[in-house]
């Protein structure tokens, strides 16, 4: 095992470091780029707010003119969330295996809703990829073998594992202005959820009642250098936590920060009768809600992150005779704290995380 | 106006005690940031980055404590002028910094904290000029002749101290002392 030294002292603090303190910079120059940067800061917040109001008005005022509800025409929610109606799917015919084909769905993106940069770079990405994936690569390969040159590199976006996918990933991300991630820390050495947080710079986020596993340390977390991450999460809605019967399982939360290029999405069937509605938590914040054959979403912007939180495998908690509806949503959805979740971070990245760089195309052959 | 003061004010939002604590570590921060930027970036890359780690105190106010801000804010100074160099695909100029550990050494399974500790223990348990040594190079990224000239050493007699203090360290992490040479 090899780590580096410079990694290792990444936590340290020590109040007596042996360093002379040297004018190098002028504390009037710091203060003036803190004012400059805080300005900054302050007026994106107050144009997102303003954005945000003038789409609710305007959408106030179509449904007076309409004369219909929000919810029941889907001008809210999940639709702005959705970057496509298509995705992929193993394809068969006669018993043998033809590749990957693009099926309906409902395609929903894990970061930014419709107008913002990540949106746009998310839905022209998917378009590319479903059709790369189903023309090109995947066409008769079962299994996804990604070879050597894939399986090298992927470990920084999953879908990354061609130098034509790489290109075209950098091509979209400097189009919108978008960072890439370029350091991931994951298990075995990031195995707590209060890791997590410090190394995102945010407060805790889930209620330490007991009901939720992750405080338990077992959650499957991945950190990246922006402050994005992902977690496992299971959740009690009633019984004994501990009580396998009476848990849900299959939760992922995603915290997607604003400014940087995301592939991550999640699907519903085509045909699936989703339940969307709009909820504030007992902290608070407003959330959109939406209920699902298969699945169940918390979706939540702030200031510094798009957060997607996402129940899966329903049908198999619901054949255990768990009861989901509104109500349970609603319930774990206040033991978040979604405040914390989409608050600008102070990354604090000090541990020994997996550095990588979107690799240089080559010529694919 | 006391730390613990200044801090109170920042968490409610009074941008003056940001000014408060430029005034008493900017000189501090911005040495850092200089130490392992310079040669690699311009100067304005460096008060870029110094003035980032006030934001970073900004930011965080809320969940801090008036104890060692001086100790946190060195680090936060480091990682963020490291992250800057990462991002430049630069390389820092150190003597072996990769440390070979055992596969079933101590910090197999540690949490992030439980595993500074024990760097932060070895760190300690060094002699104060191995410390020295060690920390100049290995945590502001000092290059050995940089070091040789501010402590009127030999660049031989600092590459010696680095690798007593390698070996110190690895000694804490594997739990494994090795027969070492002169030195």
């Amino acid at each position: 095992m090899e780590v580096r030294i410079t990694e290792l002292l990444n936590g340290l603090e020590l109040d007596a470091l042996p360093l002379e303190d040297s004018p190098v910079v002028s504390a009037t120059k710091i203060k003036e780029l803190t004012t400059m940067k805080l300005q900054q800061t302050e007026k994106k917040t107050r144009r997102r707010a303003g954005k945000r109001i003038l789409a609710l008005a305007l959408a106030a005022a179509m449904i007076l003119a309409l004369g219909i509800t929000a919810y029941a025409g889907g001008w809210f929610g999940l639709n702005e969330a959705t970057i496509g109606g298509q995705t992929l799917a193993d394809s068969f015919s006669d018993g043998e295996y033809r590749g990957k084909a693009v099926v309906p769905a409902k395609v929903i993106s894990l970061a930014g809703y419709a107008g913002t940069a990540e949106f746009q770079a998310s839905r022209e990405w998917r378009e590319f990829y479903n059709d790369y994936v189903s023309h090109k690569y995947y066409g008769d390969t079962f299994g996804q073998d990604l070879g050597e040159w894939g399986s090298a590199r992927h470990v920084a976006y999953d879908e990354l594992y061609t130098p034509a996918l790489c290109e075209k990933f950098k091509e979209i991300s400097e189009k919108y202005g978008l960072l890439t991630r370029t350091g991931k820390y994951s298990a075995p050495s990031l195995n707590n959820y209060r890791d997590l947080c410090e190394i995102a710079g945010i407060s805790p986020f889930l209620d330490s009642d007991g009901r939720s596993l992750s405080w338990g340390g077992v959650g499957d977390y991945s950190v990246y250098d922006d402050g994005s991450f992902a977690c496992g999460d299971c959740w009690w809605p009633e019984g004994k936590p501990g009580e396998t019967d009476a848990m849900i399982y299959d939760i992922r939360i995603y915290r997607n920060v604003k400014g940087s290029m995301d592939t991550g999405f999640v699907e519903f069937g085509a045909d699936e009768v989703l339940d969307e509605w709009e909820y504030t938590t007992a902290k608070g914040d407003t959330v959109d809600l939406v209920l699902g054959e298969s699945k169940a979403l918390i979706l939540c912007e702030g200031e510094g992150a798009y957060v997607t939180v996402i129940w899966g495998q329903l049908q198999i908690v619901r054949e255990k005779g768990l009861e989901i509806d509104r109500g349970t949503l609603e319930r774990y959805a206040d033991t978040v704290d979604f405040g914390s979740l989409s608050s600008v971070g102070t990354v604090d990245w000090r541990g020994s995380g997996d550095a990588y760089s979107i690799p240089t195309p080559e010529p694919e052959g | 106006m006391t730390e613990a003061i200044a801090l109170a004010k920042l968490k409610s939002g009074d941008q003056e005690a940001l000014g408060w604590f430029i005034d008493r570590y900017g000189a501090y921060v911005g040495a850092i940031v200089n130490s392992i930027l310079s040669g690699a970036m311009s100067r304005a890359d460096v008060e870029e980055v110094t003035a980032d780690v006030f934001i970073a105190l900004w930011r965080s106010a809320g969940k801090l404590i008036p104890l060692n801000l001086k100790g946190y804010l060195g680090r936060i100074a480091r990682n963020t002028a490291l992250k800057k160099l990462r991002e430049q695909r630069q390389e820092l100029p150190l003597e072996e910094d990769m440390l070979v550990l055992e596969e079933d050494g101590l910090i197999e399974g540690m949490t992030l904290r439980e595993r500074d500790s024990l760097v932060r223990e070895a760190v300690l348990s060094m002699p104060e000029l191995d410390r020295e040594i060690f920390l100049r190079h290995y945590y502001y990224c000092q290059t050995v002749p940089v070091i040789a000239e501010k402590l009127g050493l030999k660049p031989n007699t600092v590459k010696s101290r680095l690798l007593r203090g390698r070996e110190k360290l690895r000694q804490s992490l594997t739990g494994i002392e090795a027969v070492m040479g002169g030195g």
